[in-house]
């Protein structure tokens, strides 16, 4: 995402907003981080990791799990 | 042979588009009526029936009745399936004809998210649209904001999926850039290029600048009556020979890849079944265009090519000036002006009243138009053709 759509967002531009399907049968909207933009790839194997997102919250996020998951 | 008409327009107003200031969404359908009745020959009064679209902004609302100075009538309500809004107007205004409920409706789209201090890129965006109490904090959180990013995934998958590329989307922009360039009521004239439409910046990946649609202060206003009616009054009338929508469900849960499949399967089929033609027959096309993929992921879903195949489809630049399928020949909602299903509607009448001047197409008997709502959630069809039909 490139545009700033809300000013919350203007220091975190360009960032990636993803569709996660979990093993769990829901799929969830969600960021990836620890990786390039640029190497985001649709199908790739992600876990969660628990983030704060301020005020004391912690949201889930996803990283890559390459060669650990399952 | 077509099937019969189910109405007719007889009127259209469409007002000055783009950064017009000071002056309200009302104020702008007030003027498009005006201009709908002078083009139809008729008087305020005559009109009986009054469909309003909503908007974003949400100041489209049933007191606009009173603003507009209407007191004769007999169907009334403001209605909303976003984008795909007009098409299920122009189709409830032609079923309360045939029932009786009115004889003369006027359908009316009006919006003015554009001021000085916030142009187009703000105009749908920031805190006075997006609140950050409840669930859809959470969504915030991710930085998940407005339309750009769902049709930027739903293009992200269809690439992936089929091999899209940035050139596909590109060569329906540049398409429509030159049909705009004939339009008295485009926005945007300048030239553009394949080369320009991959210099414009990112909005969403994969979605650049000229892949988004333009964001408008203005109104369109469309005056329907029944056929017999339509023969007595000035312009050549419009038929609707058929009409449909379909909201199909959520396309966005683990059953579907986000945004590939639209309602315009089911939609297209059934407004062509009505109008009893094939998809052969269409020579030209006013297709809702948010972003270019929406136009693309329509004509697939509306069978002019298979699935996954619009990208092919298209590359020949055959939905530009003097292409096999002329298609948003008034630049469209890209380079024309943005009014919902308003922006196809509009340019659809234009050709079958055969006043496109230089635009014009060289077949119009039957012309397929599209609206769009939500993240390709919601799906209108209407056919127009200047022929009353069989039957």
């Amino acid at each position: 995402m490139h545009q700033v759509m809300h000013p919350g967002f203007a220091a975190e531009v360009p960032y990636n907003v993803c569709q996660v399907d979990l093993e769990e049968g829901v799929r969830v909207v969600a960021n990836v981080v620890g990786l390039p933009n640029g190497a985001l790839r649709i199908g790739m194997t992600l876990e969660a990791v628990f983030e704060p997102a301020g005020d004391g919250v912690r949201i889930p996020r996803f990283r890559s799990a390459v060669g650990e998951a399952r | 042979m077509a099937g019969r008409t189910r109405g007719a327009v007889v009127g259209l107003g469409v007002t000055p588009m783009g950064r017009i200031y000071g002056r309200r969404a009302v104020d702008f359908a007030a003027d498009a009526i005006a201009l709908a009745l002078a083009d139809a020959g008729l008087e305020k009064d005559d009109v009986d029936g009054l469909l309003i679209n909503a908007n974003l902004p949400n100041d489209m609302l049933p007191g606009a009745q009173m603003a507009l100075g209407f007191r004769n009538l007999s169907l009334m309500s403001v209605m909303n399936a976003y984008g795909s809004t007009g098409g299920s107007m122009m189709q409830y205004a032609c079923m309360a004809i045939a029932e009786g409920l009115a004889t003369t409706v006027v359908l009316v789209y009006a919006d003015a998210p554009l001021t000085p201090t916030r142009g187009a890129g703000q105009s749908y965006s920031g805190p006075h649209r997006f609140p950050l109490g409840g669930m859809a904090g959470l969504k915030a959180a991710y930085g998940d904001f407005g339309a750009n990013l769902g049709y930027a995934m739903a293009a992200q998958r269809h690439m992936h999926l089929y091999g899209t590329t940035e050139d596909h989307l590109g060569i329906i922009a540049v398409g429509q850039r030159q049909w705009a360039q004939m339009s008295p009521w485009a926005q945007m004239k300048l030239p553009m290029t394949m080369a320009d439409h991959h210099a414009s910046r990112w909005i969403a990946e994969p979605l650049r600048l000229f892949d988004c649609c333009l964001v408008s202060n203005g109104a369109v206003a469309i005056v329907v009556t029944s056929a017999e009616r339509a023969r007595d009054l000035r312009q050549t009338p419009v038929h609707v020979l058929g009409y449909a929508q379909s909201a199909p469900g959520d396309n966005q849960d683990t059953a579907h890849h986000p945004g590939v499949a639209t309602g315009a399967k089911q939609s297209g089929a059934r407004a062509l079944r009505m109008a009893g033609i094939t998809l052969a027959e269409i020579g030209c096309c006013q297709l809702y265009d948010c972003y270019t993929y929406t136009v693309l992921v329509t004509l697939e879903d509306y069978g002019f090519c298979a699935k996954g195949e619009g990208g092919a489809f298209v590359a020949d630049g055959k939905l530009g000036p003097g292409g096999a399928l002329p298609t948003n020949t008034g630049g469209g909602q890209l380079s024309g002006f943005y009014m919902w299903s308003f922006t196809p509607m509009s340019e659809a009448i234009v050709q079958a009243r055969g006043q496109g001047g230089a635009r014009q197409v060289p077949n119009n008997d039957f012309i397929l138009v599209s609206g769009n709502g939500g993240i390709l959630n919601f799906h209108s069809t209407l056919v127009f053709s200047p022929h009353a039909g069989g039957g």
